[in-house]
């Protein structure tokens, strides 16, 4: 993966700058070719011939040699060593191996804490690598296709002349040809594709399947060679002889041919009809709209989705992606096919006058950006980022209070001769190493993170904010060598960040003091904070911050929830199916659906099955506009209102439990021959019928798009049913009977007395019964939807939430390390104000204090630092204000109770000191 | 003209400056080409670092027992630096060769190693 072998690069090209400048400048660039050369030619090998041990070995040599290379005035490495040179390398580097060794045996002899540092570190470290799986693969990763940077998607674009929207739009079939016909184009080849569902049977199972539909170029654009047998070409291209072929995925070939090479040239059913096999695609490929199982040629989709995908020059449903011609620039291709826009328009002249249509193009790597899903992963980078420095500021504090204890021991070193920087060099050793244990700990604790994120990861992160774009897969998000390469890194940051502090005191203790009382060192002036005071109020503001975050998005779920969806969500199971085309039950689809109807009724626990849109998955149907008002004001062409489309069965309002407002629902008088009746919702009735009555009045709609549309009766008005994201407008919407426009694929919504899923086999059962090759598609709950409504919220509000757990955990323990650190300190002192009759209040109050003024510094500091960052929020706030002062009240009041709570337990430890005991210690 | 020490001086030569001295023979080549040739000579069972190389190579270099050259034919790479032996630096080879053989007769005197000693 190309992700690792930039990451291996950057970490060797980062460590030549151990050398110095002079050999740097000669030979970097050099050195950075052959290792990427040598890692190149590695790639695929394992164990310590690949190329993370290689990346390993060359990075740490390089380091070693750069350094050699600072320190050494002698004319031959690893040799020849003039007495000055040795004495050098000596004190910069001699005895390391005595530090490490110094440094474990140290670690072990005060075993609770290693560990203690160990695990807060990992949590930390964790809490990043996970996030940086995540990263990675939405934002980091290159496109998988070879030199992706010249794929150029071609779009069409609509303006409204009149408000100054543009819209892009996928291309119809006619008006992609006009386009790929045109000479001398600078992106070539071209291709087009647009995804479609499809059922797969036989051999095997029956199964629903996403399938691209592409003109012949496809694989071609893409650089994607078959595995077995061949892409599209010319063969596919002739209109005259419809091929009934199609290239299978792997995974096809694997679960319904064993991975037989025979699959070539035989038959698989798409939709009821034969197709032969002419190639199997590469693993992992699955089509610039991800997914895809199978691809057949645009010109055999007459036979096997609907005609109107080639002949529509009004059917907009397909992308089209091309590649720069050899030595073209993009904003050249960009200005060459923004001038085609006319022969297109002039080919098919648009029937719509308030919109005027051209052509354009984005880069590819452009169009993958998903804004929503690089903003999640880049707040919870940031977050992570605070836990890391909550851990930080957290076992700096630890090894700060060990610093002091060891002071004696670096004074005595000091005492006896060593260098300042051996001194420090011990103390970073120590710390280093606690870093890469927690590091290694931190990698196993991502790997489940890894885990859980994937599962969280909502559907719509996966694609780009075009829909016909996905550039990952949830698999992507897991713990690999990039991963392990970037907590190697952080780790040794954190280690730095920790260690140093403590590693500077304790070198420059002062020896007199030290030496003679003991090595407790005495406190610092009055009134100022003291360096672990200071550390516990870090980590109380870095938490805040977390805090008062997590609370902001939580708010915002909690409202989002509660906005009146318009519809009992409680226990109705949601599916698809689609009838093939071909088979004889497809003639009359809804003599199947009804029948099907009526036999998921006889299941026990099932109270109404009906047809129809599920909620909040947009509308299923599509948008259109009210073209005309039955004695109302004629409405100008394309200038109506907007009103959703949904086809409902008999008992759509019933089973949905969606309350009516006047007249009657649909029922099974209405779509038959005759006068074609709707129902409409509120909204629909407020933006029509303002402070009139709809019911009996008719509208116009365009539906077919042939402006011979009837008027449609007005029998009813229901409740405004959520099918958009709760944060979007609510829309005017027109119910339909199902019987209105006969469709062989369809939604079944079923409501049960009881847990939905239960009745699933017997749903299956059924439909088996009747049919043999449909399969169900897209099943899942109501409930489900709901929840995934306020997808990319709940996925930025659970792992805040962990996160601000973490912190909150790590503030407790460490304000209580601290706290009962003083508390040993002071023994002498508070023995003595004992001693002198000062109260067990009094003490109590004496240590909590000092807890409570660190505490309150860093709440107001972390006041101010999410104040500031609860910006980067709002996009995913809903009516929630960024100052809301009820999350940075309630989010500074628990900080301070858990700081309290956790000083409270030293402070009453510091009341049984026996003045006698403590006074004759010292 | 630059001092240069002893070529006697220099021995024993450290193993990355004997390899480069083996990878690069009689002929010209760039950096990665001398990684390559010498991975290839030893089948791969010991590696020869950038980090290492490239120190190895400006020292050798300094000590005059490389000098830069320009690229041999007309395929080379104009970005690159290309390296040939001096020839003091295959007098410094042959005398660590010899020196080197002078060892191992000893060791098959001993037994250490297979083989047949010289006398």
């Amino acid at each position: 993966m190309s992700v690792l072998r930039t990451l291996a690069e950057q970490l060797f090209r980062a460590s030549f700058l151990a050398f110095p400048r002079r050999l740097r400048v000669a030979f970097a660039e050099e050195a950075r070719e052959a290792f990427r050369a040598d890692l190149q030619e590695r790639e695929g090998a394992r164990g310590r011939h690949g190329p993370l041990w290689f990346t390993v070995r060359a990075t740490a040599n390089a380091l070693r040699e750069g350094i050699r290379e600072r320190i050494r005035r002698g004319p031959l490495p690893g040799h020849g060593a003039t007495t000055q040179k040795t004495t050098r390398r000596k004190t910069m580097w001699g005895g390391l191996g005595l530090d490490v060794r110094h440094a474990v045996r140290s670690l072990l002899r005060s075993p609770g804490l290693t560990v203690a540092a160990v695990v807060v570190l990992a949590l930390g470290l964790g809490a990043n690598a996970t996030v940086f799986s995540a990263l990675k693969s939405t934002v980091l990763a290159p496109l998988p296709y070879a030199d992706a940077e010249a794929l150029v998607m071609a779009d069409i674009v609509a303006f409204r002349t009149s408000r100054g929207e543009r819209r892009v739009m996928p291309w119809s079939y006619p008006k992609f040809q006009t386009f790929a016909e045109a000479e001398g184009r600078l992106l070539d080849p071209v291709a087009g594709y647009g995804g479609r569902t499809g059922t797969i049977s036989a051999p095997g199972d029956p199964e629903r399947i996403h399938v691209e539909v592409v003109t012949p170029d496809y694989f071609r654009v893409l650089g994607v060679d078959m595995v077995l047998g061949r892409g599209f070409g010319p063969a596919e291209g002739d209109p005259a002889n419809p091929p009934m072929v199609v290239v299978v995925s792997h995974g096809v070939w694997e679960s319904r041919f064993g991975a037989d090479r025979g699959a070539l040239g035989s038959d698989v059913i798409l939709n009821g009809r034969p197709v032969t096999i002419v190639g199997v695609a590469p693993t992992g490929f699955d089509g610039l709209s991800g997914g895809a199982a199978a691809w057949v040629p645009v010109l055999a989709s007459e036979a096997l989705f609907n005609r109107f995908m080639i002949r529509g020059a009004r059917a907009h449903w397909m992308r089209a992606v091309g590649r720069l011609t050899e030595g073209t620039s993009f904003e050249e291709a960009l200005a060459q096919i923004e001038s085609m826009g006319a022969s297109v328009e002039a080919a098919y002249p648009s029937s719509d006058p308030g919109w005027e249509y051209s052509t354009s193009a984005r880069r590819l790597s452009d169009v993958r950006v998903n804004g929503r899903a690089s903003s999640v992963v880049w707040l919870l980078t940031a977050a992570a980022l605070l836990v890391l420095l909550v851990a930080c500021a957290n076992l700096s504090g630890l090894l700060l209070a060990r610093s002091r204890q060891k002071g004696r021991d670096g004074a005595v070193r000091l005492a006896v001769g060593a260098s300042r920087w051996r001194v420090v060099r011990g103390t970073l050793v120590e710390s280093l190493l606690l870093a890469l244990a927690g590091g290694a700990l931190g990698v196993v604790l991502a790997i489940w993170g890894a885990r859980g994120l994937a599962l969280l990861w909502p559907r719509r992160f996966l694609s780009s904010t075009d829909r016909e774009l996905r550039f990952m897969s949830p698999d992507a998000i897991a713990v690999d060598g990039s991963v392990l390469a970037f907590s190697v890194v952080i780790s040794v940051a954190a280690a730095v960040a920790v260690g140093l502090w403590p590693a500077l005191r304790a070198s420059s203790v002062n020896l007199a003091t030290t030496l003679k009382d003991g090595g407790a060192a005495s406190r610092g002036r009055r009134g100022a904070l003291d360096p672990r005071a200071m550390l516990v109020a870090a980590q109380v503001g870095l938490a805040l911050v977390l805090v008062v975050g997590t609370g902001l998005v939580g708010s915002s779920i909690v409202r989002l929830l509660g906005e009146e969806r318009g519809f009992n969500a409680e226990n109705v199971l949601v599916f698809s199916y689609a009838l093939p085309g071909s088979s004889a039950v497809s003639e009359d689809p809804n003599t199947f659906h009804d029948e099907f109807r009526e036999r998921l009724l006889r299941i026990p626990s099932v109270e109404h099955v009906t047809s129809g849109c599920p909620p909040l998955r947009g509308h299923c149907w599509g948008i259109t506009r009210v073209d005309a008002l039955e004695g109302g004001e004629p409405i100008p062409q394309g200038e109506g209102p907007e009103i959703g489309i949904t086809m409902a069965g008999d008992t759509y309002f019933e089973t949905l439990g969606v309350r009516l407002l006047s007249g009657r629902a649909l029922g099974p008088e209405d779509g038959l021959d005759g006068q074609p009746t709707g129902v409409i919702n509120e909204r629909a009735a407020q933006i029509l019928f303002p402070g009139g009555d709809p019911v009996g009045r008719k509208i116009q709609v365009g539906v077919t798009g042939d402006g011979k549309e009837p008027l449609v009766e007005i029998v009813g008005v229901v409740e405004n049913v959520m099918y958009d994201a709760p944060d979007q407008e609510q829309f005017a919407e027109l119910y339909y009977s199902h019987r209105e426009f006969p469709d062989r694929a369809i939604w079944m919504l079923i409501r049960t007395s009881g847990n939905p899923m239960d009745v699933v086999p017997m749903v299956r059962n059924e439909l088996t019964q009747m049919a043999t090759d449909v399969a169900l598609a897209e099943l899942t709950t109501v409930e489900e939807v709901v929840r995934g409504s306020v997808g990319d919220r709940r996925l930025l509000f659970t792992l805040m939430v962990v996160f601000a757990a973490l912190t909150l955990a790590l503030s407790a323990t460490g304000t209580w390390g601290v706290v009962s650190n003083s508390v040993v300190d002071r023994r002498r002192e508070l023995g003595l104000r004992l001693a002198l009759g000062a109260g067990r209040q009094g003490v109590i109050g004496l240590v909590l204090r000092a807890s409570v003024r660190a505490a309150a510094v860093g709440i107001v500091g972390g006041t101010v630092a999410a104040w500031t960052g609860s910006r980067l929020l709002e996009a995913f706030l809903y009516e929630t204000s960024q100052s809301d002062p009820l999350a940075y009240g309630l989010g500074a009041a628990l900080l301070m109770a858990v700081v309290v709570a956790a000083a409270w337990l030293p402070a009453r430890r510091a009341t049984r000191v026996d003045p006698v005991e403590a006074l004759r210690a010292q | 003209m630059t001092e240069y020490p002893d070529p006697a001086d220099l021995l024993p030569l450290s193993p990355p400056v004997y390899h480069v001295l083996l990878a690069l023979g009689g002929e010209t080549m760039h950096g990665y080409a001398i990684m390559q040739a010498f991975r290839d000579m030893t089948r791969g069972s010991d590696l020869l670092l950038p980090g290492t190389l490239y120190a190895t190579l400006a020292r050798m270099v300094e000590t005059g027992l490389l000098e830069e050259a320009p690229p041999p034919g007309t395929g080379g790479d104009r970005r690159r630096r290309y390296y040939r032996v001096t020839r003091r630096g295959t007098r410094v080879a042959a005398l660590e060769s010899a020196r080197m053989g002078r060892l191992l007769d000893l060791a098959r005197r001993r037994g250490f190693a297979p083989g047949k000693a010289d006398s």
